[in-house]
């Protein structure tokens, strides 16, 4: 009867409705490179992937489900090279870069993969990006100083130990920015060191002989202290750093916590692992279609004070309350 | 409007109206009535389809109408709060800053206190994160102290700010917002400074970062898709939840909510929320809230889709449900339409019934309203209906036994008259006779002559009269036998003879020995009047009567050389009292009755009857009868007119008859034939007086109506039951006049069987019938 049949295509439509509405996302696993400055086994490496990892896992890629994350990590710079081919390889749809070495070893690798690199001191110096506001190209990220800090290192270590009268800054040529020239931390530490009446030495170090040279100079001579430049080369070296610092008796500043929590005297600096987590968000931005070249490179707003009092016992350093009152973190 | 009239006007009636219900009921009927049936069951459900959808429709839409309105208007409530909640937020963010600031402005600036100074700021540093550099200047506006989160801290620099607005606005307002500018092109910086409440507490500047008022903004939830974002008093992105975009230092003042926002704070208000596009240039719903202490704005904008969304949705489903609504209403109608029909189906198919004239039939409706009170109205109507025909119908039975009656009473009463009328009639018949028997002189046998005429006239005058009323009361049943014909004509000439001879006519009877089939009597009546019409129109020539067979049937004649009948008159002849002109040039001729009385007589036995006339020459009338094979017919016993003799006086004739005059009349009568009579009145009186007299009666002649409804046979049986059998006695009945009349034998059958009829019927007004009749008897 005609009648049934109006009600039976009513009902049917009614039931199809929803079944029609319904759009399903589809998700097809994207792929991610991380490149470490660090060997891939190294604690604090494994720490900032994680940070990483958990990040972008908070902005709904998890590992396995929609992005596979691919970490590959070397100290030296042909190791890097070596990892950033092999990423390159597996193409993926962003890199992750850690460090200027790092970001130049994945672009000598791919000029079209996009990269988001962390803690590169001076993007626009090394070439990495034309602007911070527009980038221009596939690389954008987050650096991690500016150049003046250099000039607070050398304030701090002489707040600190106030009988300061000699101020070397480690650096490694091959992986600090700026190059050959020293860095781009240099002048501002060496104005600052002039300022308050400091020697000011410039030790560069390629390897480990080298690093303990340095420190027996120094030693050799009374008031002496250590900066120590944020580069992969002080990252990868930092155990011995430290202790040698230590036995030599010298204090340090550090550019980063980690140093400080390994035994360091001093550090102040940004939050590095907060630069990963904030790399994520530009990974994210990218992963659902964003171009790197729109993405502004961003500078770090955090920066924490971190003193051991511990070491400066050893030392035999009596930490100002001041400086105690204004550190971030004391670790005892 | 005489009874006959009225009854007719009935029946054509009551026949119209019975052809009118024929009529209806050839109608479809039943089948008409299914044809509408359809079209309002339709009309029902369309209209209770068209209700239901109406109302729906009404309710559904204007449910959507001002719910959508509710929704925007929440919608818009909603997104001004957040608006108003993020200014809020960024307000306090930067009072918070201040307030920090403000801790620095306490004391007056001092030379010894610099280390402290330097420490207090880098406290606030340390408290503020948003604050990157902090510096402070003296009254004079040279800088004192500049302390940096990312740069060596310089004291003492001395450097003169005085000049700029970040001093004098301070110095003068107390505090200093500075505008928005960008380090490096990419990080949005603002200067804010504040003035010591004292005059050489100098003042304290800082440049905030406001990536930091970011995080204020990213926070806030706009729906699902929608955003909040600050703007600066120039219209360029201070916060969004993209961070690049402020970052690269996206200028906004080109958006129409922007505009209309700035002029509002202006001072020229606006709508608050208005749909325009965002940066993205999708359509959103936009609410904005200012940043007091600054001349930022906040907006808060949301998709207009995601905004419409429950509309839609909410729109859907009421689409759905008014479908739903519709389908069960269509449903419902249906079925409800069907139930209302059902009565008025069965009204109508009942009506057609009735209509069609059956009227037995009951409509049964059991709804208990309107209908069912409808459906008994139908039926009483029925019924009254069937009431009415049957009392029209016995009405009018009535009515007509009513008219059959008074027209058998009117014909009684008439030959009851008659009777009565022909005894005066009778009685001088028999006086005349008695004076012409004594009479001697002329004059007087002249005059009997003429007495004796009129009286005959009379009698004939009266007899046609009883014969028509008669026929017309259709008491007359002709008895058919076999006959000769000639007897019939030998009858007729004998009766004519002598008046035709008296007129100087001729009278010819042609013998027949012809056998007819026919009534005896009621024949010779015809032919009577017939011949009796000649000679009476005839003035001279003659009168033939002959007989011509003719097939099966045998005509008989009647010509005359009369002055003939017009061709008009032909017609008018057999009606009643019509007279033609006589020869006798006397006017008289009868009542004009005879050709109708031979009409009638002729439409009983069936017999044609034609006319034929020259005017002129003469007429002939023409009888036709069924021949049939000549058999030795019964011949009725032959009248011949005898002559009187007298009897001898030995025999003794008893005369029973109640009328006293015509009793008389007839004994004397009697008498003067010389037999000898004894008359009574009953036949009691003669049984005492003939017992009393120890004679027999030869004859009894008995008055067939006697008194005391005695019948003149009933007399007659019982003289002879008193006697014995005597061979030389029989009986005669004499039929009375009235209601019996000639022929009508089969009117006393009981009677008739009783004794041997030995003689004709007559009327007993004719001096020479009786005559002839006794002396045939005795």
């Amino acid at each position: 009867m005609k009648r049934r049949q109006c009600i039976a295509l009513l009902g049917g439509g009614w039931l199809a409705w929803p079944l029609a509405a319904r759009a399903q996302r589809r998700d097809h696993m994207r792929r991610v490179g991380v490149l470490i400055s660090l060997p891939e086994g190294d604690l604090e490496a494994v720490r900032r992937l994680n940070t990483f990892k958990q990040a972008l896992d908070e902005l709904g890629w998890s590992e396995g489900r929609n992005v596979q994350i691919y970490h590959r990590g070397a100290g030296d710079v042909a190791g890097m090279q070596t990892c950033a081919a092999e990423l390159v390889g597996l193409e993926p749809d962003v890199i992750l870069a850690h460090a200027t070495p790092a970001t130049a070893a994945v672009r000598r690798a791919s000029t079209n993969i996009p990269i988001v690199f962390v803690s590169v001191a001076d993007p626009i110096g090394s070439g990495f990006v034309e602007s911070f506001s527009r980038p221009g190209g596939n690389s954008t990220g987050f650096t991690n100083f500016e150049a003046a800090i250099g000039g607070k290192w050398v304030e701090l270590l002489k707040e600190l130990v106030p009988a300061v009268t000699r101020v070397a800054m480690l650096y490694n040529p091959d992986t600090a920015s700026g190059g050959a020239l020293g860095g781009v931390y240099l002048r501002s530490a060496e104005e600052a060191a002039r300022s308050l009446r400091i020697q000011f030495v410039v030790a560069a170090a390629n390897d480990a002989a080298e690093i303990d040279r340095v420190f027996a100079s120094l030693a050799s001579e009374p008031d002496g202290a250590v900066i120590v430049m944020p580069n992969v080369f002080s990252a990868v070296h930092r155990e011995r750093i430290v202790a040698l610092a230590a036995q030599h008796r010298l204090p340090a500043a550090y550019p980063f916590r980690y140093f400080v929590s390994s035994g360091g005297l001093i550090s102040y600096g940004s939050d590095l692992l907060d630069l990963f987590r904030r790399a994520a968000s530009y990974v994210d931005r990218i992963l659902q279609g964003a171009k790197p070249s729109d993405l502004p490179v961003q500078a770090p707003t955090k920066f924490e004070l971190v003193i051991n009092r511990k070491t400066a016992k050893q030392l035999g350093i009596a930490v100002p309350q001041t400086l105690l009152a204004l550190a971030d973190e004391v670790i005892e | 409007m005489t009874g006959e009239a009225r009854v007719t006007a009935i029946a054509r009636q009551l026949g119209s109206w019975l052809r009118c219900r024929e009529h209806l009921s050839s109608l479809p009927g039943l089948a008409g009535w299914q044809k509408f049936r359809a079209s309002l069951f339709h009309k029902y459900v369309v209209l209770f389809l068209a209700v239901v959808s109406l109302a729906l429709l009404t309710s559904g839409l204007s449910q959507i109408w001002f719910s959508y309105r509710e929704h925007k208007a929440t919608l818009i409530r909603i997104q001004h709060e957040q608006a108003s909640a993020a200014a809020n937020k960024i307000s306090q963010f930067i009072r918070e800053i201040e307030s920090q600031i403000g801790w620095t402005t306490l004391l007056p600036w001092s030379e010894g206190a610099l280390e402290q100074r330097r420490f207090d700021g880098r406290r606030l540093l340390r408290q503020v994160p948003a604050i990157t550099e902090f510096s402070q200047l003296n009254a004079a506006g040279r800088e004192q102290l500049h302390v940096s989160r990312l740069a060596m801290d310089v004291v003492g620099s001395q450097k003169d700010f005085s000049a700029e607005p970040k001093f004098q606005d301070a110095v003068d307002r107390k505090v200093y917002y500075g505008p928005v500018y960008f380090r490096r092109e990419s990080e949005p910086y603002m200067t804010l400074s504040l003035a010591g409440s004292r005059q050489d507490a100098g003042v304290s500047i800082a440049e905030v970062n406001l990536r930091f008022i970011w995080d204020v903004i990213s926070q806030i939830k706009v729906g699902q898709h929608g955003s909040a974002y600050l703007i600066d008093a120039h219209g360029r992105l201070i916060a969004h939840p993209d961070i690049s975009l402020v970052l690269r230092k996206t200028d906004l003042s080109h958006l129409a909510q922007v505009r209309a926002a700035r002029s509002n704070m202006l001072g020229r208000p606006t709508e608050a929320v208005r749909e325009v596009t965002d940066i993205g240039g999708r359509k959103v719903l936009a609410a904005y809230a200012p940043v007091t202490p600054l001349r930022w704005l906040v907006f808060a904008e949301l998709p207009i889709e995601e905004a419409d969304a429950p509309l839609v949705a909410s729109m859907k489903r009421s689409g759905l449900l008014l479908l739903g609504g519709l389908v069960l209403a269509l449903v419902a109608g249906v079925f409800l339409a069907r139930k209302m029909i059902a009565p008025i189906r069965l009204l109508g198919i009942g009506a057609a019934r009735i209509g069609s004239g059956d009227l037995v039939q009951r409509i049964s409706i059991k709804t208990g309203d309107e209908f069912e009170v409808l459906g008994d109205q139908f039926n009483s109507m029925a019924a009254q209906l069937q009431d009415s025909y049957a009392t029209l119908e016995r009405r009018v039975e009535e009515r007509t036994r009513q008219l059959e009656l008074a027209n058998l009473a009117k014909s009684r009463f008439l030959a009851a008259a008659s009777h009565d009328l022909r005894q005066p009639l009778h009685a001088l018949g028999l006086f005349v006779a008695q004076l012409e028997s004594r009479l001697d002189s002329p004059d007087r046998h002249q005059l009997l002559e003429r007495i004796n005429a009129s009286v005959a006239a009379m009698n004939e005058l009266f007899s046609a009269l009883l014969d028509i009323s008669k026929l017309d009361a259709e008491v007359l049943s002709p008895n058919l036998t076999q006959f000769s014909a000639g007897e019939l004509m030998d009858r007729i000439e004998t009766t004519f003879a002598g008046a035709a001879h008296q007129k100087g006519l001729s009278l010819r009877v042609v013998p027949s020995r012809a056998s007819i089939r026919s009534d005896f009597i009621l024949l010779e009546r015809i032919l009577l009047n017939l011949v009796s019409n000649a000679v009476r129109y005839t003035a001279h020539g003659g009168v033939i009567v002959g007989c011509r067979p003719r097939n099966a049937t045998l005509r008989i004649e009647v010509w005359d050389s009369g002055p003939g009948i017009p061709e008009q008159e032909r017609k008018n002849v057999f009606g009643e009292f019509y007279r033609g002109a006589n020869s006798d040039g006397e006017g008289r001729g009868g009542l004009g009755l005879g050709l109708a009385i031979v009409e009638r007589l002729c439409g009983l036995l069936c017999h044609p009857i034609e006319l034929e006339s020259v005017v002129g020459k003469g007429s002939r009338f023409a009888v036709t009868v069924p021949l049939v094979a000549a058999t030795p017919a019964l011949l009725p016993p032959t009248m011949v007119p005898q002559a009187a003799r007298l009897a001898s006086s030995s025999q003794l004739i008893v005369l029973i008859d109640d009328d006293a005059l015509a009793r008389d009349g007839m004994d004397t009568l009697l008498q003067s034939w010389g037999y000898a009579v004894a008359s009574h009145a009953a036949d009691c009186e003669a049984l005492v007086a003939l017992a009393a007299g120890g004679k027999m009666a030869d004859l009894i002649i008995a008055d067939y109506r006697l008194a005391d409804g005695k019948t003149g046979i009933a007399a007659i049986e019982s003289l002879r039951s008193r006697r014995d059998a005597h061979t030389s006695l029989s009986h005669k009945w004499r039929h009375g006049s009235g209601a019996t009349a000639r022929g009508s034998r089969a009117r006393l059958p009981s009677d008739a069987q009783a004794g041997k009829p030995h003689g004709a019927a007559s009327h007993p007004g004719t001096v020479p019938e009786i005559l002839s009749e006794i002396a045939a008897v005795a």
